[in-house]
């Protein structure tokens, strides 16, 4: 079964991975990163993933032997996420940039660059 | 942009905008904290730059303001760290209010005070950082 779900989270990487190679217009390009980021993303949730555990919070009315699932993975991937979305904010503007000066999204078009 | 983006961005920055003030005010309890709720902002003001133009958002929200914004949240952060310097407690980001009970929402003294003012800090700073990017220009030679 996990075998099952970490294939899920590595097809979606793969998936990223061909819609950064094939496609020719830049904002699929940043849509296909983006989808490569939430794959590891799941990965790594999945890891931290445990049958019948509840959620890292200490809560009232709470019995001592109460198993908790892995806390690290959850306090890890906000932060990958807001890297992402800085590094998502720089590729825009590039990309709204280009479309400016050349007046297309289409990475053979814009291929001529000049000083 | 098409006009079936435009309304649908307009429909859904409202609940994206209440779940960043979830996360910044539950930052001591919750997984999240102000730098979390701030990007949330940050990104809910980068939609709106591509969807409704560079121009509109000019318009309703100038950088020169946004910049102040910035500055004086980063200046209170110190602030508030030097109020704990001349406390009693004589450190600084000393916890110079009193902590509630262990279950609550007021329960950690100035955490939840700096959860804020970061929010405020983070959003500005990424809101600035894509706006001086796209607005920048080089002068016609």
């Amino acid at each position: 079964m996990s075998i099952f779900l970490y294939s899920i989270s590595i097809l979606l990487m793969l998936l990223g991975l061909y819609c950064i190679i094939v496609k020719e217009s830049l904002i699929k390009t940043i849509i296909g990163i983006k989808i490569m980021s939430y794959g590891i993303c799941l990965f790594f949730i999945l890891i931290s993933y445990k049958i019948g555990a509840h959620a890292p919070i200490i809560t009232e009315n709470m019995s001592p032997e109460t198993s908790f699932v892995d806390p690290i993975p959850h306090a890890l991937m906000p932060a990958i996420m807001i890297i992402g979305l800085a590094a998502m904010g720089l590729m825009l503007a590039t990309a709204i940039k280009l479309y400016e000066k050349y007046g297309t999204f289409d990475i053979d078009k814009i291929r001529q660059l000049r000083g | 942009m098409d006009r079936l983006i435009k309304t649908a961005v307009g429909l859904i920055i409202g609940p994206i905008l209440v779940f960043a003030l979830y996360v910044i005010n539950y930052g001591h309890i919750l997984p999240g904290e102000g730098f979390d709720g701030g990007a949330l902002i940050a990104a809910v003001l980068v939609l709106c730059i591509i969807v409704y133009g560079k121009q509109e958002v000019r318009k309703r929200l100038n950088l020169s303001i946004v910049l102040t914004i910035s500055a004086i949240s980063g200046l209170l952060l110190i602030l508030v760290g030097l109020i704990g310097l001349v406390s009693k407690g004589k450190v600084l980001f000393y916890n110079f209010i009193p902590q509630g009970n262990i279950h609550n929402l007021f329960s950690s003294g100035i955490v939840m005070i700096c959860n804020i003012i970061l929010g405020i800090l983070v959003g500005a700073s990424l809101y600035l950082l894509f706006g001086y990017l796209v607005i920048y220009r080089r002068d016609k030679e």
